[in-house]
């Protein structure tokens, strides 16, 4: 299977659920949710995106957020799911599915479509 | 790497952090769109705590990491709180206020001293009004004044001539026939607009320094180890702008009394 950087338009338009995903599994910070997206394949989100993103989230009260201090490094800004945000997660994920679903269908059938028309011209030729 | 959760330390203001002093364009640029835009101070200090934070993890510069300064400014203010302070827009209202009194003030002492009474014609109100709307309009301007710095002098001298053309135009029409006597003896008129310059200045010393306590560019970072004077002369260094046309009102009336 063919793979490599997704269009970032793609990516924009379900970053957030991506990044809602990532802060089920628990507390984190945008540094971290930045490494767990690039593991998963997502890119170099740079912080000029994320956290535009994250104040969103925080507006809208879908997360609560606390700083803290360690270890090393001047301090983290860590960001805990609400259950509003949860709700949207769960929501998120069934929009998605089916809308992927939608798409992959008309894919489909568009690409059966394509290909029974280019073996036409070429057996008509 | 062991965190503590909710650590609350003194709050450091953001210049005292080594980071931003390293960045110190950048950050300079980014505090400044939201100053403009009357984010609150300890708001803009988490802003540019996020931006320390990640930029330390990754060890890329906030150019590389966030971009423009003023678009970022722009676009994490877009999708946060609309919580906003008065400050600049506040304190241009009130300096512009002060600069009228002054003027007006100042023209009453000299008519006291030579005892006529004050006249102003429509070409000098005229004048005062550009000079009040040139004083309104600056916290319109500062944002590409401060974005491209050469723009600064050509500003100041257009400012320079408005207030002179405001002058000369005064003045020169001063003698006119249609000059209206306002019905106030000029002693109450200067010892009146004095009052209100010191009123408005006491107000304008409030707006810098009443909240300052609250509305500090604070990190919320863990502080470095240096000593936080930046507070401590915050209410100083508000004392000298808003002392300045007092002063000059005052000099003003003792030099056409001692001249006049």
């Amino acid at each position: 299977m063919p793979t490599g950087p997704q269009p970032s338009e793609w990516l924009r338009g379900v970053l957030e659920l991506c990044v809602l995903r990532v802060m089920a599994d628990g507390p984190t910070y945008g540094y971290a949710i930045a490494g767990r997206l690039a593991d998963a394949g997502f890119g170099d989100i740079k912080g000029g995106t994320l956290y535009p993103l994250l104040a969103r989230l925080e507006k809208n009260e879908l997360v609560v957020v606390d700083w803290r201090t360690g270890d090393t490094g001047p301090g983290r800004k860590y960001f805990t799911l609400t259950d509003a945000g949860r709700a949207e997660l769960e929501h998120g994920i069934t929009r998605w599915e089916a809308f992927s679903a939608r798409v992959g269908v008309h894919l489909a059938a568009g690409g059966d479509a394509f290909v029974h028309s280019t073996h036409s011209s070429r057996s008509s030729a | 790497m062991s965190e503590s959760p909710g650590v609350q330390a003194a709050p450091q203001e953001v210049w005292e952090r080594p980071f931003v002093r390293a960045h110190q364009a950048w950050c300079s640029a980014f505090v400044l769109e939201l100053r403009l835009r009357d984010v609150p101070g300890p708001v803009i200090g988490e802003r540019l705590g996020e931006v320390e934070g990640h930029c330390t993890e990754t060890g890329e510069p906030p150019s590389a990491a966030f971009g423009d300064p003023i678009d970022y400014a722009r676009e994490i203010d877009a999708e946060s709180s609309p919580e906003r302070v008065s400050g600049v827009w506040t304190i241009a209202a009130l300096g512009a206020g002060q600069v009228l009194a002054m003027l007006v003030g100042t023209d009453a002492i000299r008519n006291w001293v030579s005892g006529e009474p004050l006249t102003y014609n429509l070409v000098q109100l005229g004048c005062l009004a550009v000079v009040a709307a040139a004083l309104l309009c600056l916290p319109r301007v500062l944002r590409p004044l401060f974005a491209r710095p050469w723009v600064l002098g050509t500003a100041l001298f257009a400012l320079f001539a408005v207030v002179t053309a405001a002058g000369v135009g005064a003045a020169a029409a001063s003698g006119t026939s249609s000059a209206i006597v306002v019905p106030v003896p000029p002693a109450v008129i200067a010892i009146g607009l004095f009052v209100v310059v010191l009123a408005l200045s006491w107000l304008e010393y409030r707006e810098l320094t009443g909240d300052s306590a609250d509305d500090l560019v604070t990190s919320p970072l863990a502080p470095e180890p240096r000593a936080n004077t930046a507070a401590q002369r915050s209410g100083w260094s508000a004392l000298v702008p808003v002392l300045m046309i007092p002063t000059y009102y005052l000099a003003m009336g003792i030099v056409s009394w001692v001249f006049g």
